[in-house]
């Protein structure tokens, strides 16, 4: 029989093992259940995150068609990558692109490439990335439209090292803003046209009496007279119908640098018989040197016609509009040319100058106005990255003010 | 006898060769301005037996210088016509409306003819222009 201190040993050593054994299986047990709490969590948070992707995928992909991406390294475009999606916008494959370097530039229409350069060399140079608007042909040899919104990516050190170009073709948005502006143009027409028509007349009338005098004069003199003057007569008919003409036509909505006086003066020509016959005389105040705006030629025509329209419309007769244009600073420090069509017609309430750009809003009862021609000046006015603001007050009359960036050169600092 | 007739248009080129016409084919003495801010005074100086206004002009327009003409004791009895490229008749009736001037319009792509016809009606239905003399 073995003496109770070793009994007690021995007994003592199980009890040792036995609490080992139990502190062992709790803590494996505890490790096991916090393993398994954090797979449950990574699980969660990878759910979450294949669900965050996903939306963010489909967001990409209902705003975007296709994406390239342009690798830069020193500074340079080193390599383009294009999405497969590439096929259905441009007609070419992702291969071709690989294939030949210069294609994805060869592809953009030749007047908006250097435009479009310049965007590429800004995002590369600065960093600033800025959606813009161009033109490709298609495969097929169809011209479409697309908006880029590109996107830069930083290497850790700081440096540009990449930027994506979410590619959107927006040819049918395109093309329904042509036709909504056609179909303004066409109404604003519709209300000049007596007014036009008497343009037209007035050398009309100088080509028939020098017709009549060259039937019964036999001088020289009267005849050389006649013929001069109505040479003269054809070329002024002419010189209407060629601004009649650029303003109707369904023109290219590209954005250009556009001298201001000039668009002016066409308006002018084809709105001022209108005002002349309701004795109502436009003043003008534009400075000679004046910086270039940036719009579409025949979209600026379609917002000075719209805003003398409307200004024409709020008056009765012997009513007075002045037109002034100024250079100046507007948001963001940028250089704009401030455009003011002031009018001292009826005024608009304050209870509806908010409602004025609204599409189909009109009080225009008697001319029955489409309503959209506000509407349209501010979708214009706003694609341009420009601003229209409106000053009102009952009785004294209506200022129409817009706001338009000048061409780039004179902008540049912006993106420095 | 020759009738004077007098013409205000802002278009020089109509200006000379309606003169030009009206003289070689009628028994007229045209006398023409492009200054439609004298007329009283050219028309008192001149003595016409008719005044023809163009309707828009820049500046002062036909209508107002009808009504002015109307107003001087010595032009009030000259008759006045509007020689105008307004699209019709009508458009130039109603700038008029309530003018109370009951003037004659015509449309300057009449023929001729047809003008110096309705400027002798005109005269024939005037009332004496020994009055205005």
């Amino acid at each position: 029989m073995a003496p109770p201190f070793v009994i007690a040993c021995y007994a003592l050593f199980f009890i040792t093992v036995l609490l080992l054994l139990l502190w062992r299986y709790i803590s494996v047990n505890n490790l096991c259940m916090q393993l398994d709490a954090s797979r449950k969590e990574w699980e969660r948070t990878e759910d979450a995150l294949k669900k965050s992707e996903q939306r963010f995928r489909k967001f990409v992909e209902s705003v975007t068609d296709y994406v390239y991406t342009v690798e830069v390294k020193n500074g340079k475009a080193a390599k383009i990558i294009h999405s497969p999606d590439c096929l259905a916008v441009t007609g070419y494959r992702a291969e071709e692109y690989d294939a030949d370097r210069l294609l994805y530039s060869n592809i953009i229409h030749e007047d908006d490439r250097p435009d479009v350069t310049r965007h590429h060399e800004i995002i590369i140079s600065s960093g600033v990335c800025k959606s813009f608007g161009y033109r490709i042909i298609h495969k097929d040899g169809s011209v479409r439209w697309m908006i880029n919104t590109p996107v830069a990516h930083y290497s850790e050190t700081g440096d540009l090292a990449s930027y994506d170009n979410f590619i959107k073709d927006i040819t049918k948005e395109k093309e329904l803003e042509g036709k909504l502006i056609q179909s303004e143009k066409m109404a604003s027409l519709g209300v000049l046209s007596a007014g036009i028509a008497h343009e037209l007349k007035n050398p009309l009338s100088i080509i028939l009496r020098g017709i009549e005098l060259l039937e019964v004069s036999d001088t020289q003199h009267n005849r050389s007279t006649a013929l001069s003057l109505m040479k003269d007569a054809v070329f002024r008919a002419d010189k209407i119908t060629r601004d009649l003409l650029s303003f109707s036509k369904n023109s290219p909505l590209k954005t250009e640098s556009v001298e201001f006086k000039v668009v002016l003066d066409e308006t002018i020509s084809i709105i001022n018989p209108t005002l002349q016959m309701d004795r109502i005389k436009p003043r003008f105040s534009i400075p000679s040197s004046l910086p270039k705006v940036m719009i579409a030629a025949s979209e600026l025509k379609q917002v000075l016609i719209n805003l003398i329209n409307n200004a024409y419309e709020a008056m009765d007769k012997d009513g007075n509009i002045a037109i002034t244009a100024e250079e100046g600073t507007g948001e963001e420090g940028k250089n704009i040319v401030r455009i003011t069509v002031a009018d001292n017609g009826t005024g608009i309430p304050e209870e509806d100058i908010e409602n004025i750009f609204d599409p189909f809003y009109s009080t225009k009862k008697q001319s029955g106005g489409t309503g959209l021609g506000l509407s349209v000046v501010k979708g214009i006015i706003e694609k341009h990255e420009g601003v229209i603001k409106v000053e009102s007050e009952v009785g004294k009359g209506t200022s129409i003010v817009v706001e338009l960036p000048c061409e780039l050169t004179k902008g540049k600092e912006v993106y420095q | 006898m020759t009738r004077k007739l007098m013409i205000v248009d802002d278009e020089e080129s109509f200006n000379l060769l309606f003169k030009a016409n009206v003289e070689t084919r009628g028994d007229f003495d045209v006398v023409t301005t492009t200054d439609n801010n004298n007329v009283v005074t050219l028309a008192k100086e001149v003595k016409p037996d008719l005044i023809l206004l163009d309707i828009l002009m820049p500046g002062r327009n036909g209508i107002e210088i009808s009504e002015e003409l109307r107003t001087n004791r010595w032009t009030k009895n000259i008759p006045v016509a509007f020689l105008t490229s307004l699209a019709h008749a009508d458009d130039a009736r109603q700038n008029i409306e309530g003018s109370g001037t009951g003037s004659y319009f015509l449309s300057k792509l009449f023929g001729i003819e047809e003008l110096l016809e309705a400027i002798e009606m005109i005269l024939r239905e005037a009332p004496d222009s020994s009055m205005t003399t």
